[in-house]
């Protein structure tokens, strides 16, 4: 009888506790390649959303082929765009801070990107990119389809080698 | 008028619009530029200083792995870390300056040819092996100094990277900024400008007319005279003056006023030429400064044309009116040493313009202003005489031609000045009236006449009726009645003693308030007798309301009894109309024996005059009346 109690009393704590934790987003399997914290309303760790590889291509998939002021030529980038990541975590900011390895950081403004396609690459000509390759996570404007986000100011928020958001 | 009030404040608010979006717009581009070209140094500097710390930060992770202290993994993200910054480096556009700079594209070489050499070892590198790890890092480690000079080079040389792509986009926002910052500061400045220039202009020029007002006048005044000094060369001076303005201002109304002054500077206006300035110097009162080619001639004929044209009648809220102006002319410098001189030189012969009538214009003449400081001397004199009693009066009796009798004596002011000697009384009357000091002298004549009159009673001569001579303001502005009644009170005057002698000008100037005036004087008890009848314009209807018993025939009909065939035709027809009225009827100037004959058979019943006395002081009069009393008759001059 304590059993069955006991276990009524967990299974509705898991229930109210799944949209939370299991049942939008999953947990990771592989390396965390991203972690997001902040405003956001769809976890799976302690206040962050965590994402491996396989979780990030389970998304909806994207791409675009830009120049950048860092690489020569056009590539093209796979990945998944910022605002369909956003909304798996339930994402309700207006800025967002990014990280990366290399622990420079940058803030963006959200609202003046809303209409435009930001990746958060994961390939680069179809192959994952390696950290010396700005990998694994590269967030990319798509500056060859629209010049105006091919300027310094936007620069600074193409953070590559990126490992961390945080949604302000 | 509103509309255009509500245009110039839209096109304010437009030009402030423009202003303000400029300016924020300027601003904001500034501190984009300035941001930009922090970000431009930053990322370039930033990109060599990570190189610096990236090597650094291997290096030192390569000695921890050698200790044990790091594992593989973290050596390989450093390692990967070191790689993707020197790739950075090496290639895009971003670092292209970094790499121009001398040294760091071979510097760039070196480093990634070690990394590549070394890649298989530090991906085989297991924690602890420390000789291993000492190996790679001597490899690497000469490499710190020449990246740290990089490092620090990259902050002091001046950069240009970014700004040959970024700045024409800026070029052109701050172009356009710049000359809505500009365009709109202009606009301003002359919407400023213009504004002051209409506030000038409406300071200078009368509200009413648009022409320049005295201030404007006097400046033109001095200018004018500047020019004439050095030209060597005349100005004429027109001070005009309005004669039946307030006639019509009264009338009709002050818009009908106005709009009569309106039209009276549209017609001065358009009959002056390009040398000539009409201003209006308040009220009714314009002046006109005639430059060019100037003499008496020209300004009198000016002076002319001017009054002809304002002779024409004008149609002023469906009022005929009809104006008529007074015009003094001046000339500098043949009347005057400054213009301002010749202003008030042209003031006085307007003045004298005014004063006599028929006349509209008048030359001024120095005789002119010594008449009138004369006239001012005498008016502040006359005022400490009537005060100090130094004016006297004289009487002239008035004889009933049937018995010979004093019946009464007519007062007459004599003023003797201590300057100027025996002063006209006509005169001191026109001074007094001109210089607003009426009420004091025909007060101070009454007073006097009553004493005067008390005097020769309480002495037991023969009762004689005194006559005085008021003059016009004291029915146009005073309370005549009052001041008689008041008099006669305090001097107990019998009011039947009393004669007052009215001119026909007088009762007809003011033929509305006048007949109420003298019913108020009759209804005191005091005789009217009608002043020097037969020279004013009175009308036999009028002096039938008259509330006169005496008609005094004007001398210069008596005079005409002198002439040869003597002609008593006038007289005669005078009399008969006297009588049929029931008026008594008095003989002025009566001064021959003959004349004195005819009127007595004619039916005259009084006379005055040097037949039979001159105007005698109170002394002689006296003796007069004494001789009466002992039957000693006036007959003869005495």
């Amino acid at each position: 009888m304590q059993l069955s109690v006991r276990c009524v009393v967990a299974s509705l704590l898991l229930t109210l506790s799944l949209p939370c934790v299991a049942g939008v987003l999953d947990s990771p399997n592989g390396d965390v390649l991203l972690t997001l914290r902040g405003k956001i309303t769809h976890i799976n760790a302690q206040q962050t959303a965590q994402f491996d590889r396989a979780m990030l291509q389970a998304l909806p998939q994207h791409h675009f082929t830009t120049t950048t002021p860092w690489t020569e030529g056009a590539h093209r980038y796979d990945g998944v765009l910022l605002k369909d990541l956003l909304a798996a975590v339930g994402a309700r900011g207006s800025q967002l801070t990014l990280y990366a390895l290399n622990d420079y950081h940058a803030t963006i403004q959200l609202a003046p990107l809303r209409d435009y396609p930001i990746l958060v690459a994961m390939k680069a000509d179809g192959r994952p990119m390696r950290v010396r390759d700005k990998g694994p996570l590269w967030l990319l404007y798509p500056m060859s389809d629209f010049p105006q986000l091919d300027s310094k100011k936007h620069h600074v928020g193409m953070v590559w080698q990126l490992n961390g958001m945080v949604v302000e | 008028m509103r509309g255009q009030q509500g245009l110039r404040f839209g096109l304010l608010i437009v030009v402030v619009g423009v202003f303000a979006v400029s300016a924020v717009f300027s601003y904001l581009r500034h501190s984009e530029t300035s941001e930009s070209l922090a970000m431009v140094h930053k990322t370039s500097a930033w990109a060599v200083s990570e190189l610096d710390s990236e090597l650094l930060k291997f290096t030192q992770t390569l000695e921890l792995v050698g200790l044990g202290a790091r594992n593989q993994e973290q050596l390989i993200l450093r390692f990967d870390l070191l790689w993707a910054r020197l790739d950075i480096l090496q290639t895009g556009s971003e670092n292209l300056e970094v790499r121009n700079l001398a040294g760091a594209a071979e510097l760039f070489d070196q480093l990634m040819t070690l990394l590549q050499q070394h890649e298989a070892a530090v991906f085989a590198l297991q924690p602890g092996e420390r000789q291993q790890a000492k190996k790679i890092f001597n490899a690497f480690h000469p490499l710190q100094p020449p990246v740290r000079e990089l490092h620090v080079d990259s902050f002091y040389d001046p950069y240009q990277v970014g700004l040959d792509t970024e700045l024409p986009v800026n070029q052109v926002g701050f172009g356009l900024s710049m000359l809505g910052l500009l365009l709109s500061g202009t606009v301003l400045v002359l919407l400023v400008v213009r504004e002051s220039a209409r506030n000038r202009l409406q300071a200078l020029h009368d509200d009413l007319t648009g022409l320049p007002n005295r201030k404007y006048f006097n400046e033109l005044l001095r200018y004018s005279e500047i020019n004439a000094r050095y030209q060597q060369t005349r100005r004429g001076l027109l001070v005009i003056d309005l004669d039946n303005f307030k006639e019509i201002n009264d009338t009709l109304g002050h818009a009908a006023g106005d709009e009569l002054l309106i039209k009276v500077a549209e017609r001065f206006r358009k009959c002056v030429g390009p040398d000539v300035d009409v201003a209006r110097l308040g009220g009714d009162e314009f002046a006109v400064l005639v430059e060019g080619t100037v003499d008496n001639h020209r300004c009198v004929q000016l002076a002319q044309k001017l009054c002809d044209r304002l002779s024409h009648g004008m149609e002023i809220r469906g009022n005929q009116v009809f104006i008529a102006a007074s015009i003094g002319v001046s000339l500098y410098p043949d009347d005057a040493d400054t213009l301002d001189q010749a202003l008030i030189n042209a003031d006085i012969a307007m003045y004298l313009a005014k004063k006599d009538d028929g006349v509209s214009y008048r030359s001024y003449d120095p005789a002119m202003n010594a008449k009138l400081l004369r006239r001012r001397e005498l008016s502040e004199h006359l005022r400490q005489a009537i005060v100090t009693d130094q004016l006297s009066l004289n009487y002239q009796p008035l004889i009933r031609l049937a018995s010979r009798q004093v019946e009464s004596v007519e007062a007459l002011l004599r003023w003797h000045h201590p300057e100027y000697g025996y002063i006209p009384p006509l005169e001191v009357i026109s001074i007094a009236e001109q210089y607003d000091l009426a009420l004091e002298l025909n007060e101070w004549v009454i007073a006097s006449a009553c004493k005067q009159s008390v005097i020769w009673q309480s002495l037991g001569l023969p009762q004689i009726k005194m006559a005085v001579n008021i003059s016009p303001a004291m029915y146009a502005k005073h309370d005549l009645v009052g001041s008689v009644s008041r008099l006669l009170n305090k001097y107990g005057m019998d009011p039947e003693q009393l004669v007052i002698e009215v001119t026909e000008d007088t009762t007809m100037r003011d033929i509305e308030s006048s007949p109420g005036i003298l019913k108020g004087l009759r209804e005191l008890g005091v005789d009217l007798a009608l002043d020097d009848f037969g020279t004013g314009y009175s009308s036999l209807s009028h002096l039938k309301q008259l509330p006169v018993q005496k008609l005094k025939i004007d001398k210069s009909f008596v005079q005409d009894l002198d002439n040869e065939p003597r002609d008593l035709r006038f007289i005669r027809s005078i009399i008969g109309l006297a009588d049929s009225l029931e008026l008594e009827v008095v003989a002025e100037g009566v001064e021959q024996q003959h004349d004195f004959t005819d009127l007595d058979r004619e039916g005259c019943t009084f006379g005055q005059g040097y037949l039979f006395s001159r105007p005698r002081d109170a002394a002689a009069i006296e003796r007069i009346l004494r001789e009466q009393q002992l039957g000693q008759l006036l007959t003869h001059a005495g």
